[in-house]
């Protein structure tokens, strides 16, 4: 890819956008009302945007965690590539995901269930297949990305948006290898995440060749469509049973959000629309090494910049402002060929001291596209400053150490202000009770929906000292 | 004893406790006990096959009466179905499918009435899978374009892409069924009055025609007078606002983004006095279509719904037997196995030409059409039957193969050879190249993955997994050890054994076939040891080789179980649970007195409460 990091140019103030925007939700809010959870207040403020940057099978704690004090702090080998970031950074020490030991038949179908669920993880119809997994299983709850998206989804044409790079290539094919869930407590499910840049890159821009004129005329018949369409929902839903009434339920709202967020359909981008991805085979087993087909995993890398590229494109075109980024899955079998590694991630992480060192490069490689993703952030300005300065950006593990697949004591951190709500430049070391749902019950009352629980209903309360 | 062994042990006990169907191999004893556990008495008392297909004379199962429903076996049940077609009764009370559990008793062939309460098993709502989308918009439109690749991925559960519990619609599929509706509508009004089959200038009249007849090819059922109201008001709101066309297009795309359209939605008729519905014949001729075609109903099926000729089990097998006639059935047929053995993969396999003279990049197509190709020969043009499936002395493939073998190549047809393969070195699909090469690392086999695979899929013998704590990575490959010495750490180590002691003495048999899934006399310079044993099983012993070893899987009843078992996740898009072990057991039997014949097991299927049913909602 050759375009530089800063590849919208805003046209306009994104704030005026904003405002607009603002008045049309406020508009429409009667409808809203089923579907999201009650807005505490006319958001006045810049708009904030929520960032999940997924990475597995754990970190190497000593080599991970900054030395020092809460705001005076050295960063660790493996977060070094992130100091001209330090003071965007909070560093959170000692999270505990306790859902995760609400039920464990497969450790990392159940880390990844309930990492950003804060909820246990259920059991499909089928049981337990091989090694545990729960084949057809899911998430109790939704994600915190996914009720985040709930509250703020609404303001934009893609409520929120999940990518993946190279997310279904393990040899195992659970669900619960996905980390985003959409529903209701006990009826939730996994959200299908997108691994090809192309297609990424086709679905923000689609309608954009749409000249203005035609836009409205789309709107109205798209309405007309999806009305028929929630009309035909109706009819069925009231004949069919209890299970495949929730099933058609949970597609059915899908389409009503689909049917709101066409107000944000046309009157032109914030910015200038990029070049399309590169041309980038999907399959990590089809690529080039020492001039032959090799099994290699080498277009991991460019895929994974050609979605962070898409992410960027989304945020600071305002087409979305929840994106999830997934880089593999739980249990990732990523051989990071051209690091000099051993071999595959998972294997390695269960012998950390004998695969010390590759671990190490493996983190300090995640920690490179983390840095490359916060300095795209922070190059595009938003109203109130960086795009990075109103954004919560949550680089999470599924794992602490990978080798006995602890949930506890996990190593996370948060870049950005979102928007005045975090105070970065800081190390905090958590105790042994606090949990992951605190973090996202905060995460909740930072996005306009205040809560004092999220995720399972056994662990409650909000985390102090975020902002 | 040291914790670690005490480990092992434990572990040990807890592998084979989880071998659910080992525990119930065994006939009369497994029959009692799970009568007992039903509530109700096994009596076995002959007569024809359970769910079977009789073959001879009469219809299968005709004129016994579809005996459904009643707690407490056939008494007291409700018969729905007392039409039988020709050959009344073929000595039994016949068709009492459902909880029966006979295990081996009465041979197979016997059944018959079996403790049972024709209960249907859980059935969801099922969204067309993107496959079926595709081959749906190719029946309705003719349109061959190929959209689905523009929707996520469907997830794979079992093998399978149809598992209805996992395939949930999320904001990306809900946005592309639009986009891509809007796409087909756009072509198929090129030609409007074509698409019509009346002139647009003629008005409503031309449209309310079509809307019913559209619609009811659309929706696999007829439109309710509301829904056509409803349609006709999206065409002349869209008229009066843009054009006539405009309408038709909209029209089009309404059909095609409701839920009646991308689901096979069913809603039944009650059964007076059962806990179910009676699936309607509308819904049964999709059901049918989409498990034999994979796509929506042809003319046929539409006019047997039509006449209401599907709510017998005569009328269903009748259509089932005919749709088998059809060429999707054999690709439907060749979906299945390639699924089965996790061909999926294929597509990506990489070997290094260096390392492997004979490999290139041509290969895993061969492999992948030879597994088809094969499976639909034995099970359409052949002897038809499941042993001959797992230990056939040939196979159909591109004549490539042949030397690939070491066989020799018949003459082709449309590019396909019988190969007969080399004696004593090949036999059945667990000796195609496509399985042995999916299921090897990339240099060197995979003793582990192929022993699972053989426990889990065809014995369908769940393995637990290693433990948390444990390192679990193949042995390096040192100069002048085999496999079989490398994997020793594994009887070694207790904890491992546990386990292992399942898996390696069948995961090793397979070392002839290096990791593209050539024959091999020697590893590393050593001669390669390929003896084995069958524990746990219904065909205990040892073995050397895998052409031993498939000939005494092949008479496994509980591989023949575990077949079927394949198949009802397959047919019914979902994953089974204990409750239906039962209602497999009952569809073995049937299996077994067709000498395990696979399109009659096909046509058993469609015979089942599960198929012809629908449990009616319990409050959860």
């Amino acid at each position: 890819m050759t375009k530089g990091p800063v590849f919208c140019i805003p046209s306009k103030p994104l704030s005026r956008r904003t405002v607009l925007r603002g008045a049309s939700v406020a508009l429409a809010l009667p409808f809203l009302d089923a579907m999201r959870p009650r807005v505490a207040s006319a958001q006045t403020a810049a708009p904030k945007r929520f960032i999940v940057f997924f990475s597995a099978n754990g970190m190497i704690k000593d080599q991970w965690q900054p030395s020092g004090t809460e705001t005076d702090f050295t960063l660790s080998p493996i977060l070094r590539p992130l100091e001209p970031h330090q003071a965007d950074l909070l560093i959170m020490r000692g999270l505990n995901n306790e859902a995760s030991y609400l039920y464990d038949p497969n450790a990392h179908d159940t880390s990844m269930a309930t990492m950003l669920t804060a909820d246990r993880l259920l059991v499909g119809p089928s049981g337990n297949g091989r090694a545990g997994h729960v084949l057809d299983g899911t998430a109790a709850g939704p994600s915190i990305d996914q009720e985040i998206a709930r509250v703020i989804g609404g303001e934009t044409r893609l409520p929120s948006l999940e990518l993946g790079v190279q997310s279904t290539t393990t040899i195992l094919e659970p669900m619960p290898l996905r980390m985003s869930y959409r529903g209701t407590p006990g009826n939730a499910r996994s959200v299908p995440l997108e691994d090809d840049p192309k297609k990424v890159f086709s679905r923000l821009f689609m309608d954009s060749d749409v000249p203005a004129a035609e836009i409205e005329a789309l709107k109205v018949q798209r309405r007309s469509v999806l009305d028929f369409v929630l009309r035909d929902f109706g009819r069925l839903n009231a004949k069919v049973g209890i299970e495949d009434r929730q099933k058609l339920e949970r597609h059915a709202n899908t389409v009503r959000e689909f049917e709101l967020s066409l107000d944000n359909l046309g009157g032109g981008l914030d910015c200038e629309i990029p070049a399309a991805p590169p041309d980038v085979s999907l399959d990590p087993f089809d690529c080039v090494q020492d001039g032959r087909p090799a099994k290699c995993f080498g277009d991991f890398e460019t895929l994974g910049k050609a979605q962070m590229d898409n992410l960027i494109l989304s945020l600071a075109c305002d087409l979305t402002r929840v994106v999830t980024l997934q880089w593999s899955t739980a249990e990732s079998t990523v051989f990071f060929k051209w690091l000099g590694v051993a071999g595959e991630h998972h294997l390695m992480s269960h012998d950390a001291r004998g695969n010390r060192d590759d671990l190490i490069k493996i983190n300090v490689w995640y920690a490179e596209r983390f840095k490359y993703l916060l300095d795209a952030l922070k190059a595009e300005t938003d109203a109130d400053g960086s795009l990075l300065s109103s954004s919560v950006v949550l680089w999470a593990n599924e794992l602490s150490d990978g080798d006995i697949h602890n949930r506890r004591d996990l190593g996370w951190i948060i870049a950005g202000q979102g928007g005045g709500t975090v105070r970065t430049g800081r190390s905090v070391q958590y105790d042994r009770s606090t949990t992951t749902n605190q973090l996202f019950a905060s995460f909740m009352t930072m996005f306009g929906s205040p809560t004092d629980s999220f995720g399972a209903a056994q662990f409650t309360g909000t985390l102090s000292g975020l902002g | 004893m040291s914790n670690r062994e005490a480990a092992g042990r434990a572990r040990a006990g807890a592998c084979r406790n989880r071998s659910p169907t080992s525990l119930l191999a065994n006939g009369l004893v497994a029959a009692s006990l799970a009568a007992t556990l039903a509530g109700c008495t096994a009596e076995v008392t002959g007569g024809s096959p359970v769910t079977g297909i009789a073959g001879g004379a009469g219809a299968p199962n005709a004129g016994s009466g579809n005996v459904i429903g009643g707690s407490g076996g056939a008494a007291g049940s409700e018969v729905t179905s007392g039409t039988g077609g020709a050959g009344a009764g073929s000595g039994g009370t016949g068709n009492v499918a459902g909880a029966g559990t006979a295990g081996q008793a009465g041979a197979g062939a016997a059944g018959g009435t079996v403790a049972d309460n024709g209960v249907p098993g859980r059935s969801l709502v099922r969204r067309l899978s993107n496959a079926e989308y595709d081959a749906t918009i190719k029946t309705l439109l003719a349109d061959e374009t190929g959209y689905a690749s523009a929707f996520p991925a469907d997830t794979v559960v079992h093998g399978f892409t149809n598992n209805t519990d996992v395939q949930d619609v999320g904001p990306t599929l809900v946005e592309q069924y639009v986009v891509v509706a809007e796409q087909i509508a756009a072509k198929a009004v090129e030609s409007t009055d074509a698409l019509l089959g009346c002139a647009l200038a003629d008005g409503e009249s031309c449209i309310r025609d079509f809307i019913g007849r559209f619609g009811k090819r659309a929706w696999r059922r007829p439109l309710t007078t509301e829904e056509q109201t409803d349609l006709l008001t999206v065409f002349t709101s869209a008229r009066d606002a843009f054009d006539a066309t405009t309408g038709v297009r909209l029209l089009v795309e309404a059909l095609l983004v409701s839920p009646s359209f991308l689901y096979r939605a069913e809603v039944g008729v009650p059964v007076a006095g059962a806990p179910y519905s009676a699936l309607t014949s509308w819904e049964l001729a999709s059901r049918l279509s989409y498990f034999f075609t994979g796509t929506m109903p042809d003319d046929e099926l539409f006019a047997a719904a039509e006449a209401d000729a599907l709510s017998t089990p005569a009328g269903l097998s009748a259509q089932a037997e005919r749709l088998l006639g059809t060429a999707e059935a054999r690709a439907q047929v060749g979906e299945f196995f390639a699924g089965w053995l996790d061909l999926r993969v294929l597509y990506r396999l990489e070997r290094d030409v260096t390392q492997y003279p004979s490999w290139d990049d041509t290969l895993p197509e061969l492999f992948g059409g030879e597994t088809r190709a094969f499976a639909t020969q034995v099970v359409f043009d052949g002897t038809g039957d499941l042993p001959t499936l797992l230990t056939a002395a040939y196979t159909y493939g591109d004549p490539a193969l042949a030397g690939f073998y070491g066989g020799t190549a018949g003459q082709a047809v449309n590019g396909i050879a019988r190969i007969e393969l080399p004696a004593g070195r090949r036999a059945g699909l667990l000796t195609h190249a496509s399985f042995l090469a999916t299921h090897s690392k990339e240099i060197q086999t995979d003793p582990v993955s192929r022993g699972k695979f053989v426990r889990e899929r065809i014995l369908c013998q769940g393995i637990d997994p290693p433990p948390p704590d444990l390192m679990v990575t193949a042995p390096t490959i040192t100069p002048g050890t085999t496999a079989r010495q490398r994997f020793t750490e594994h009887e070694a180590d207790p904890v491992c054994a546990g386990c292992h002691v399942l898996i390696d003495p069948i995961g090793l048999a397979f070392e002839n076939y290096d990791p593209i899934g050539q024959w091999r006399d020697t590893e590393q310079g050593q001669p390669i040891d390929a003896s084995g044993n069958l524990t746990d099983t219904d065909v205990e012993g040892p073995f050397v080789g895998v052409v031993e070893m498939t000939a005494k899987l092949g008479q496994s009843r509980l591989v023949a179980e575990c077949f079927v078992r394949q198949w009802f996740r397959f047919t019914f898009g979902r994953g089974e649970s204990t409750a239906d072990d039962a209602r497999i057991t009952t569809i073995t039997n049937g299996f077994d007195g067709t000498n395990r014949q696979v399109r009659a097991l096909l046509v058993a299927l469609t015979q089942t409460p599960d198929f012809r049913y629908l449990a009616q909602e319990t409050a959860q």
